[in-house]
């Protein structure tokens, strides 16, 4: 694992976000950050926020993009490089269009050390906040929150997969939205997280789900789980404001950027791949899984927020 | 893109798009009803609002309540505690509210997603 090499704001702030940021070939994961970090600023009073990406990332956003903006976004640029590691995940952008590419989550549970704020909200990077519903957590005394429910565009669970880890498994817990404070008990959860990690195959075996991508999701439900005394969930790991996580597929796209906090999308069918229905989402938090559809929509998402 | 907007707008249906949105309006409005109070989550719903009262005209200023997260909660002033609860009540049913209106009318797909004649 790499180090942190340089944080380029010295004042310490006790509240912000998080977001990690490794582009690839195929996704520029800065400019995913940009548009979630404007999302923030926009909607939240917890607002500040620290991209943590790697040197050729960190090189990449200080050439492609203005300063003012990155300036405005991001209070931290914490570069913490990663030994690759073989990740590769497959994609799809629509129903007709899918790509593999590498994905680099493995440093994911190290947020615990590599956050500088006290209270921390972890987000991936497609997930557009457009509300204030998560700064009510940092007023509460919690120290560790996820959600773990998701609905798609039209109100549907997810496929059982992303019900549970596999049929008649533990529960699935999201990695998407993570919010923490620096306590014992949420230190235990970390390292349980990296345990699993590093005995990921094993754990895989032991808990009878399928696939070899590290997924993030399944180590922090297989680490709840084990923090729960290998039980469900009681009311131990709280969940965040709101009873679900809404999240746009990756078949799904967006058609429009409406305004600020308005958005048109497509929501793909499952059977019937050929048919779209349109769905309107105004002032709802969403996890946007097809990134490209993010990226297609770029400018306008700036020029909206900025 | 346009030709699967062209195709979206041909089969989409008018019932689970307007089930849909009227979902979203309740989810909007749940959130809505949300508010901090001594760390504690609670959702400003009819029931609590009458239980503090309840506890008011009784004369107790302080009590311990369940948040939605099941967590005993200290609210020292409950007076104020009610006022924000109201608060919270009364902006969150009247965006409900003109929401609703705007969807009882509305007859189309378009008009649900409020899209735009000039966009077509």
């Amino acid at each position: 694992m790499g180090t942190v090499k340089r944080i380029t704001k010295i004042t310490k702030p006790k509240t912000g976000i998080c977001m990690f940021a490794y582009n690839n070939k195929e996704l520029d994961y800065t400019k995913l950050a940009i548009i979630a970090g404007l999302h923030i600023k926009e909607n939240m009073k917890n607002n500040n926020i620290a991209l943590i990406c790697d040197a050729a990332t960190e090189d990449y956003l200080n050439n492609a993009f203005n300063g003012k903006i990155v300036n405005h976004v991001f209070k931290y640029i914490i570069v913490k490089d990663v030994v690759y590691e073989s990740n590769i995940r497959v994609h799809h952008d629509s129903p007709w269009h899918t790509f593999k590419i590498q994905f680099t989550n493995q440093n994911k549970h190290e947020i615990f050390d590599i956050s500088p704020f006290e209270k921390t909200l972890l987000i991936d990077t497609d997930f557009l906040i457009c509300n204030s519903e998560f700064d009510l957590m940092f007023e509460t005394d919690v120290p560790l929150s996820l959600y773990n429910e998701a609905l798609d565009l039209k109100l549907q669970m997810p496929l059982p997969n992303e019900q549970r880890l596999q049929v008649n498994g533990i529960d699935m817990w999201w990695s998407t939205v993570l919010y923490f404070d620096k306590s014992d008990f949420s230190k235990t959860f970390f390292d349980l997280w990296a345990h699993v990690r590093n005995n990921y195959d094993f754990y895989r075996f032991r808990y009878g789900f399928p696939g070899h991508l590290y997924r993030t999701d399944y180590a922090v439900s297989i680490a709840i789980h084990i923090l729960n005394g290998m039980m469900d969930n009681d009311n131990l790991i709280q969940t965040l404001p709101g009873s679900f996580m809404r999240y746009m597929d990756q078949k799904d796209d967006i058609v429009e950027v409406q305004s600020k906090n308005e958005l048109l999308l497509l929501s793909n069918d499952r059977k019937e791949n050929w048919k779209d229905l349109l769905v309107k989402l105004t002032n709802e938090s969403f996890h946007a899984m097809n990134k490209k559809a993010i990226l297609r929509h770029a400018d306008k998402f700036i020029e909206t927020y900025l | 893109m346009d030709d699967r907007l062209r195709r979206a707008l041909e089969f989409s249906n008018y019932r689970q798009t307007l089930h849909i949105h009227r979902e979203n309006i309740k989810q909007r409005y749940d959130s809505q009803l949300q508010l901090i109070e001594s760390g504690g989550i609670f959702y400003a719903k009819e029931k609590l609002i009458s239980f503090i009262s309840t506890l008011l005209d009784m004369g107790n200023e302080s009590a311990i309540i369940i948040d939605s997260k099941n967590n005993p909660v200290d609210i020292k002033n409950l007076k104020e505690f009610k006022e924000n609860l109201v608060e919270a009540y009364h902006q969150a049913t009247n965006e409900l509210y003109t929401e609703h209106q705007r969807l009882k009318k509305s007859r189309n797909i378009k008009a649900i997603i409020e899209w735009e004649q000039s966009k077509e």
